[in-house]
């Protein structure tokens, strides 16, 4: 288990994590979502006492980095693909770690299997492609056979195949009973493999919910509904909106209305009742993608200008 | 997930061993680069290189004047090359293996798994001071063997005294190893840690040599380099004669590995990887 208690880094006038608490339970997947320069890497880093917190603590297990007997039979992280030197070959890599945790040969081989880097293991890591290391840091993380895990954007560089065994993998991982913490800013990948989603924002926690928390509390499903006589079904929804607070209607254009908190069986069944035609439903479900972008809104630190419109 | 299923040792049964695995494990992370062998090999033939061209000079004096090669000193050429060559190759050596892990991000993969800074440093410095010992000794074997080849017509091999100095750059070599571990350590950067490397070895003194200063001068004697060839060629440099004789001159070296080595691990304590 992970717990940030009241974690605070600050560089200088800059603070870079403010006061985050939270914990990543064992058994299931936690997504760590924010934008560039959200504290994201920065918070990781500090669960592995490579940053030391200006205030608050970084527990593993209950317990600081430090203070574990086998920190890196406990905690495995894949924090930068490119950080194993690119001479070195990736056997050399893994026999080195090996070293460290008292490990067998046998290990070295069982990971590089599971990673299908077998054959490239005794080639120099220069030579490898991004997704080759980062499968490389993959085997480096679970080397020791970890309880907990850190992932920090995992995907990187990965192609499609590579995408898939890597969620597969981290769902197997927490099903294995493991604390499995994974930041990445692929929203739909952070969608298919978290259980519970973290989002920070300039350093401060936005949001601690599931997935399915967060699109409902923050996103607006809609329905799309066209009709030649919208007056008298608006008048109808603006009814049924009045005995519940959670209904909006307005209009999207004209000859078609935006309806969120009814769905479209539901706004089906009312234009019936009121014998207005409808040329057109349309669901529209919203992503964690739009949760996200309005939790962090305003958090982006590092965002392009929105360009003028030629001829405006 | 063997480790948390497993029996969890205490701590400090655990880091009783700690240095001996992160030993096995750096020795693991040098031996495996070219870079490291690299430097090695430049170290032994830059030496053979340097006796070649020295001795060769010797012989062309010995075929004139057979007397006058009796005056030929082994240890005082050796001792030469470790200062003109061999040091600037363990200088070399010393800074990719402190910064190497600085420059790639590796380090981060190192204390991760080693958080405990200090045995990180112990074992990175012993492995990396081994290394240079062991060159140091290859190389002067090396330099030695090329003079015999050349003089031996003329000069007999002082075995002992040759011993003395290639045994004493050899430990004097460990300790600019050590040095400059934790002077890369202590910058974090190649190219800066050379440059500091080459100018306490060799531009500073020089510089301090030419004020014409006699106190500065004497200070010069208190550089690693000059207190590193007056320590291992016996006070017999050639070019250069120190205010103080013997024992003073490793403890200078000693002193200079201590320091960087201290800098070094404070730096790693305060800031961040």
């Amino acid at each position: 288990m992970l717990t940030a208690d009241t974690l605070t880094k600050r560089h200088g006038p800059r603070t870079a994590v403010d006061g985050l608490s939270f914990t990543v339970e064992p058994g299931r997947v936690t997504g760590f979502l924010g934008p560039n320069g959200a504290g994201k890497t920065t918070t990781m880093r500090m669960f592995l006492d490579l940053v030391r917190p200006t205030s608050g603590r970084a527990l593993v297990n209950g317990r600081r980095y430090t203070d574990l007997a086998w920190p890196a039979r406990e905690v495995g992280a894949l924090l930068d693909a490119g950080s194993a030197h690119p001479g070195r070959t990736g056997r050399a890599h893994l026999r080195s770690k090996a070293h460290v945790c008292g490990l067998p040969r046998t290990r070295i081989e069982e990971v590089l299997d599971e990673v299908g880097l077998s054959e490239a293991a005794d080639r120099r890591i220069a030579g490898y492609s991004l997704g080759m290391r980062q499968r490389l840091g993959v085997a480096d993380a679970l080397l020791a056979d970890p309880g907990v895990l850190l992932f920090d954007e995992p995907a990187n560089g990965l192609d499609l195949d590579g995408v898939r065994w890597m969620r597969e993998l981290i769902r197997r991982l927490a099903g294995q009973g493991r604390t499995v913490l994974v930041s990445s800013h692929l929203m739909g990948e952070v969608e298919q493999v978290a259980d519970r989603l973290l989002v920070v924002g300039r350093g401060r926690l936005v949001a601690d919910a599931s997935v399915e928390e967060l699109i409902g509390a923050w996103s607006h499903a809609h329905v799309l509904v066209r009709s030649p006589r919208t007056e008298p079904l608006r008048l109808r929804l603006a009814q049924a909106a009045r005995a519940d607070t959670g209904i909006r209607v307005e209009e999207a254009c004209e000859g078609a209305l935006r309806v969120s908190g009814l769905s479209a069986e539901r706004i089906g069944d009312l234009a019936h009742e009121t014998g207005v035609p409808v040329h057109g439903l349309w669901s529209h479900r919203a992503s964690l993608e739009q949760a996200y972008l309005e939790l962090t809104d305003g958090s982006v630190e590092y965002g392009a200008g929105v360009p003028e419109e030629v001829g405006s | 997930m063997s480790a948390s299923s497993m029996k969890e040792p205490s701590v400090w049964a655990v880091r009783q061993h700690a240095l001996r695995r992160e030993i096995a494990a750096e020795w693991i992370r040098q031996s495996s680069l070219r870079s490291t062998w690299w430097c090695a090999a430049a170290a032994v033939a830059g030496m053979a290189a340097f006796a070649g061209l020295s001795g060769w000079s010797q012989l062309a004096h010995a075929l004139e004047d057979p007397l006058a090669s009796q005056g030929a000193e082994f240890a005082q050429l050796t001792s030469h090359g470790y200062f003109y060559l061999v040091q600037f190759s363990v200088l070399i050596l010393a800074a990719l293996a402190s910064t190497g892990g600085f420059g790639n991000r590796g380090a981060a993969g190192t204390f991760t798994w080693n958080p405990d800074r200090s045995v990180v440093l112990l074992a990175r410095t012993l492995v990396t001071a081994a290394l240079a010992f062991a060159t140091a000794v290859v190389a002067g074997l090396a330099g030695t063997g090329v003079l015999a080849a050349l003089l031996s017509r003329f000069v007999s091999l002082p075995l002992g005294e040759v011993l003395t100095t290639v045994l004493g750059a050899g430990v004097c070599m460990a300790l600019f190893a050590a040095l400059f571990v934790g002077v890369g350590t202590a910058l974090r950067g190649t190219a800066g840690t050379v440059m500091t490397g080459f100018l306490l070895l060799l531009g500073l003194p020089l510089v301090m040599q030419l004020s014409g200063v006699d106190a500065v001068d004497d200070l010069a004697a208190l550089t690693p380099g000059l207190a590193g060839i007056e320590f291992y060629a016996a006070g017999d440099v050639g070019f250069y004669s120190a205010p103080f004789d013997g024992p003073a001159n490793i403890a200078v070296v000693v002193g200079w590995a201590v320091a960087g080595l201290l800098v070094a691990r404070t730096e790693l304590r305060l800031r961040d990887v």
